[in-house]
C-alpha cells in the first residue's frame, strides 16, 4: 500500500483530545491561535529566536512558531490556558510572577511561564545561572529579566513550601 | 501542500521516490524559517520524526564486521574503513538528547554533547536534530562542528538502499550536502577515540557571537586535544563559521602532534589555524575578524590544555 499524506490531526491541548481537519502544515502557533482562540500563546519574531510563542510539547518547551501540527499529531501540547483552570489556584509559577511583579507590557509573560513551568518541574532545584541558560530563549524586550529569575527562585520556593505543607498534612 | 509522516524508512524512501523536490523534515528549526522567508517552497513534506530514529546507543562493535564499506564521492568510488566501537546515533536524536551523552573517559562523544549544549536555547534543543543540523548544511553548525572533529560517519538511506560516508564528504559547501535525489539521512556514527590511561584530554566547543544563547556563531571551534608524558598524542581542532563548511585545521594538528604544548608551539599552531580558515565578510564579522578570533580559540583551548597537563 503506498503511504498517504496526513489529512487530519489528533493532539491533546490542555488535557483534552482535538481532532483537527486543518492543513498538517500550518504552523502550530497559527492553529492555536486562529483555529482553536488560544491567544494567550504570543508571536513574536515567527523565526525562533524570542520564545514569546512557547508552549509545551510533552512537557518540554519549544517555540510554536517552528512546529508543524502535523508533527505534533499523537502528543500534548500545554498552552498558558491550560496552566491552570479560571476557577482554581494559580500554578505557582504563575503566583511567583505575580508576586515578584515580574511582567511589564506582558507579551513575553505567557512564554516565559511555561519555560519557567518545565524548568520547575524537570529539575528539582537550579541557582541563578542555570536559570538564566534555561530561560535564555525568552527574551524580554521591556528587560524584566532580573523579576523573571527571581520569579522563578519564588517559584521553586512556594513548591518546596507546598512540598512541606503536603508532608505535614500527611504526619498529622 | 502534501504532508506525509511515514512510520518506516522504506515508506519514506517510497514517498521521496515519487515526491521529487519534497522536503525532509526533522526537528522544523531550520526549514519552517526557511518556508516563512520564501527561501524553500516544498509542494510536499517528509516529515521523518515517526521513524524511531530519536535513538542512540553506544555500539562496541563486538556484533560486526571491523570494516564496513564506506561510499566517498562518486570519483572516488568505495573505500573499506575500519570501524571499532563508538555511538549510533539516530537522525532525529535532538540536541536536549544530544547534550546529556556522558562521557567520562573522554572518548569523544562529550564534544559532541558540548556543542550541542550551545545551539539555540532551550525550546530549540528539544526539536533541533543531529540530522537536520548537518542536512541544512550550514557552516556556522556547531553540533555538525563537533562532528568533524571526531570524523563521524553519516549514514544515508535511499532508493539504491543504504550507504556510510565520511562527514568530509558529505558536507558541499553553504546550504549543500551531498545526497542524491531520494536520499535522506538516517544517522551518524562517531566512533569513540580510545587513549591511554596515563593520558589527559581536554575536549570541548567554545563559539565566538553576540551573545550566548540563540547566536550564529561568528567563529567556532571544536577542539580535542589529548596529552601523554607532556606531549600532544592527539589533536583535533575544526572550525565551523570561516569556510564554506566547517573544515579541520589540518596543518595545525599536523604541527602539535608529537610536541610539547609550549607557548611558542601554542602560538604556531594558532597561527597556522587562522591561515587555514578562508572566511567571508558579512552581516555578522568581517574575515579579517574571523581569522583573529581563530586565533584566540585555538590560542584559549592550547593554553588551557597546556596547564591541564601539568
Amino acid at each position: 500500500m503506498q503511504p498517504k499524506p496526513i489529512e487530519e490531526v489528533t493532539v491533546t491541548i490542555n488535557g483534552r483530545k482535538e481532532r483537527l481537519a486543518v492543513d498538517p502544515a500550518k504552523r502550530l502557533l497559527d492553529v492555536l491561535r486562529e483555529d482553536l482562540g488560544l491567544t494567550g500563546t504570543k508571536e513574536g519574531c515567527g523565526k525562533g529566536e524570542c520564545g514569546a510563542c512557547t508552549v509545551l510539547i510533552d512537557g518540554r518547551p519549544v517555540n510554536s512558531c517552528l512546529v508543524l501540527v502535523g508533527s505534533v499529531d499523537g502528543h500534548e501540547v500545554l498552552t498558558i490556558e491550560g496552566l491552570a483552570q479560571p476557577d482554581a489556584a494559580m500554578h505557582p509559577v504563575q503566583q511567583a510572577f505575580v508576586e515578584q511583579g515580574a511582567i511589564q507590557c506582558g507579551f513575553c509573560t505567557p512564554g516565559a511561564v511555561l519555560t519557567a513551568v518545565s524548568l520547575v518541574d524537570s529539575q528539582p532545584a537550579a541557582d541563578e545561572e542555570a536559570i538564566r541558560r534555561y530561560m535564555a530563549g525568552n527574551l524580554c524586550r521591556c528587560t524584566g529579566y532580573t523579576k523573571i529569575v527571581s520569579a522563578v527562585k519564588t517559584a521553586y520556593e512556594i513548591l518546596s513550601e507546598r512540598k512541606g505543607a503536603g508532608r505535614r498534612k500527611k504526619e498529622c | 501542500m502534501e504532508y506525509y509522516r511515514p512510520t518506516s524508512v522504506e515508506d519514506a524512501v517510497q514517498i521521496l521516490g515519487r515526491s521529487p523536490g519534497a522536503a525532509c523534515m526533522a526537528g522544523g528549526t531550520d526549514l519552517v524559517v526557511a518556508m516563512r522567508s520564501h527561501k524553500r517552497g516544498p509542494h510536499a513534506i517528509v516529515d521523518l520524526s515517526g521513524l524511531g530514529l530519536d535513538t542512540w546507543i553506544f555500539d562496541d562493535a563486538s556484533n560486526r564486521p571491523a570494516k564496513v564499506k564506506t561510499q566517498g564521492t562518486k570519483k572516488a568510488g568505495n573505500d573499506e574503513q575500519r570501524l571499532g566501537p563508538g555511538w549510533r546515533i539516530g537522525a532525529t536524536v535532538t540536541m536536549a538528547v544530544l547534550k546529556t551523552l556522558e562521557d567520562e573517559d573522554n572518548l569523544g562523544v562529550g564534544l559532541l554533547a558540548d556543542a550541542a549544549s550551545q545551539v539555540g536555547a532551550t525550546q530549540i534543543q528539544n526539536r533541533a536534530t543531529a540530522g537536520g543540523n548537518l542536512c541544512n548544511g550550514s557552516p556556522a553548525a556547531d553540533a555538525v562542528c563537533a562532528m568533524v572533529a571526531l570524523d563521524a560517519l553519516i549514514e544515508i538511506a535511499g532508493p539504491t538502499g543504504a550507504e556510510t560516508m565520511p562527514i568530509g564528504k558529505f558536507l558541499l559547501g553553504p546550504g549543500r550536502v551531498n545526497l542524491e535525489p531520494g536520499q535522506f539521512l538516517t544517522g551518524i556514527f562517531v566512533p569513540a577515540h580510545d587513549m591511554k590511561k596515563s593520558s589527559v584530554a581536554l575536549q570541548e566547543y567554545r563559539k565566538v557571537g553576540s551573545r550566548t544563547s540563540l547566536v550564529i556563531a561568528v567563529a567556532g571551534l571544536a577542539a580535542r586535544t589529548v596529552l601523554d608524558k607532556g606531549k600532544v598524542v592527539e589533536s583535533r581542532l575544526a572550525l565551523s563559521s570561516v569556510a564554506p563548511t566547517c573544515i579541520r585545521a589540518t596543518e595545525a594538528e599536523a604541527y602539535l602532534t608529537g610536541g610539547p604544548l609550549s607557548p611558542d608551539r601554542i602560538r604556531e599552531a594558532s597561527h597556522l589555524a587562522r591561515e587555514e580558515a578562508r572566511p567571508i565578510t558579512d552581516l555578522r564579522a568581517t574575515d579579517q575578524y574571523r581569522k583573529e578570533m581563530v586565533s584566540a580559540l585555538v590560542t584559549d583551548h592550547l593554553t588551557r590544555a597546556a596547564a591541564l597537563a601539568q
